[in-house]
């Protein structure tokens, strides 16, 4: 599903070249549940990034789906995003004006996928998340760990085959944290390919497959 | 791709644009109303203008497009209110031969006159005419008959009387047959005028009463030489006649070079001077309601665009689920747009409620017509779209890693 080959990006600062990622090569097979494990600035994110077709690398090749992605424009990429990505962030981001049920339709609104009765199908996957009696209320009155079900309900609706996580439990408590990624290993077993980005290494346990990475380079890549 | 999911996106788009509307309240209500003003200012000019034209162009079609207006007094004494008389009854049969005359009336008004009935007073100027008078102005009646040419012979105190004294004296009331007390004479009502309702900001038309011309000079006044105004149509080119009228009066007044002690108006100069007074009324309130629709522009765009910092994240978002940046602009455009469409709306309703209130306050006719909804909602979704493109664009330049790191 997934191939980088010799990825590497540098930021620019002035002058002054700012290298985050030094040489990444890897590839995920369909149907892993992988988990980047890195301290803060080691690269974690931006490799997420890439991956997640929001930034582009300085240098290398990227395969997704079997498809060099380099030289795609924006209508492109995102319309690859919304066929085939669903994104989790740490802050969850549910927009405020949008209750449970509408945040969860956000990316409906872009799909060129024919997906049927899309309402019924956010209400049950809210319903799946215990989240049965809040789809009508707003982020605000939700808590943490409700709000995040609802953000991977949001990731779910458009039949993604990949899930970005970037550090999902980052702002819960250690129990709910667990929850979700109890979660996503029950969304694993269904079929979905899932990557979670942490510094926690407490959810190392979690993952079938632990890639560590640090200072921009894979330092450990282990298949349990 | 079905057709039902275009719909349902289409839906959810609006639904989720109203939603951000009531998110971001306070700046919608300052646009709106800023843009509902601009657009209340432009459909008053629009709906005025045109009745003041459509108005013009009655009053030019009741007095025919052949007929020249001849009073006594310079036009120097005309603007001063003077009533001067120079005009006779000499003067009135030589203009009679020119060429190209075939018809003229001529009057001489007792202004102020105290009309009574019953216990109803009425104050009006009170015009003598020839019978012909009626037929000239292309006037009809609403009821009863209009005096003959014996009644003018005979100086019979008879009186056609207009629909504003009407509405005065009688009320709705049968008025034919019955006398009136028209100063200290005695006339009988034998026909009340169609009403034609007052010109932009003039005396109302309405408001007179006619006699025959020797009933008015031997009875209400005594005035045996001199006539007010004359009125005379011609089947040849106006401005050729009006040089004819200048000459045959010169000669009988004895007026050497340009002193004339009279003053000639045609029809033109009527419609000229209406679209004089809309022009500058369109200057004016087109002045207006572009410096309101500017500066509600401005309100837009400044507040869209400080919007957009604290809706980083919502861009982001969109991004990261398939919104490209073309989808982001088009969004954010939609958004202002259907804020100056709102307001558009809100203008056009204000206008028509305030309509009956403006013709009340100004006595201005407005005449509402589709060609003003068009133009308001035309104006106010090209302010949404001019205002709101600086900080769509501004949107859909945000990276979306750029967004959600915050």
């Amino acid at each position: 599903m997934i191939r980088l080959k010799g990825i590497k990006k540098s930021y620019f600062i002035g002058e002054r070249e700012l290298p985050i990622l030094k040489g990444i090569d890897l590839t995920i097979e369909s149907g892993e549940l992988v988990i980047f494990m890195g301290v803060s600035g080691s690269g974690k994110t931006t490799l997420m990034n890439i991956i997640g077709l929001l930034d582009k690398q300085t240098e290398g090749e990227y395969f997704f789906m079997e498809k060099n992605v380099d030289g795609l424009d924006d209508e492109n990429l995102a319309v690859l995003r919304n066929e085939y990505i669903g994104f989790v962030f740490q802050q969850f981001f549910l927009l405020p004006y949008l209750n449970a049920l509408e945040n969860v339709l956000i990316p409906i609104v872009y799909s060129k996928k024919n997906i049927k009765h899309p309402k019924e199908k956010a209400k049950q996957l809210l319903t799946r998340f215990g989240l049965a009696e809040r789809t009508h209320n707003k982020p605000s009155q939700l808590s943490g760990g409700e709000q995040q079900r609802v953000a991977i309900a949001r990731a779910l609706i458009n039949d993604p085959d990949l899930i970005l996580a970037d550090e999902p439990t980052g702002a819960l408590d250690s129990k709910t944290g667990n929850e979700i990624m109890e979660l996503f290993r029950m969304l694993n077993e269904e079929g979905k390919t899932i990557i979670v980005v942490t510094h926690d290494p407490k959810l190392a346990q979690f993952g079938k497959r632990l890639i560590r990475i640090e200072d921009g380079v894979i330092s450990q890549d282990i298949t349990s | 791709m079905g057709l039902s999911l275009k719909i349902l996106q289409v839906k959810e788009f609006l639904e989720e644009t109203i939603k951000i509307l009531f998110y971001y309240k306070g700046r919608v209500i300052f646009s709106l109303s800023g843009v509902a003003l601009g657009i209340l200012s432009i459909c008053v000019i629009i709906t005025t203008i045109d009745g003041a034209n459509k108005k013009a162009y009655e009053i030019f079609e009741a007095l025919g497009p052949d007929s020249i207006m001849i009073f006594g007094g310079s036009e120097r004494q005309r603007m001063a209110r003077e009533k001067i008389t120079t005009l006779t009854y000499e003067d009135a049969e030589s203009i009679e031969k020119i060429n190209g005359i075939y018809d003229i009336t001529k009057a001489y008004s007792v202004r102020g006159l105290t009309l009574r009935y019953k216990d109803r007073k009425w104050q009006t100027n009170v015009i003598g005419s020839t019978e012909n008078y009626f037929e000239s102005y292309k006037w009809n009646l609403y009821m009863g008959t209009v005096f003959r040419k014996t009644d003018e012979v005979n100086a019979e105190p008879v009186c056609v009387i207009g629909y504003k004294v009407y509405d005065e004296l009688f009320r709705g009331e049968d008025a034919i047959g019955k006398t009136i007390q028209i100063g200290k004479l005695p006339a009988k009502v034998i026909g009340v005028l169609q009403e034609r309702g007052g010109a932009a900001g003039g005396p109302n038309i309405d408001d007179r009463v006619i006699m025959p011309l020797s009933t008015v000079t031997k009875k209400l006044s005594n005035e045996k030489r001199y006539l007010g105004v004359l009125r005379v149509k011609t089947s040849r080119d106006v401005d050729t006649t009006i040089e004819d009228i200048k000459t045959v009066l010169r000669r009988n007044h004895g007026i050497v070079g340009d002193q004339d002690d009279f003053t000639i108006r045609s029809s033109r100069d009527i419609l000229q001077f209406m679209s004089v007074i809309s022009g500058s009324l369109f200057l004016f309130l087109g002045t207006a309601s572009i410096v309101a629709l500017v500066v509600s522009g401005f309100v837009l765009a400044n507040l869209f665009y400080l919007t957009i910092q604290e809706r980083k994240k919502d861009i982001g978002i969109r991004r990261a689920y398939g919104a490209s940046r073309r989808g982001i602009l088009i969004s954010f455009l939609f958004e202002s747009v259907l804020i100056t469409f709102l307001g558009g709306i809100m203008g056009i309703v204000l206008s028509v409620l305030l309509q009956g209130i403006f013709e009340k306050l100004f006595d201005i006719p407005m005449e509402f017509s589709f060609k003003v909804v068009v133009f308001a909602i035309l104006f106010s979704c090209l302010t949404g779209t001019i205002s709101g493109f600086k900080p769509a664009l501004k949107a859909s330049r945000i990276e979306p890693i750029e967004a959600i790191r915050g």
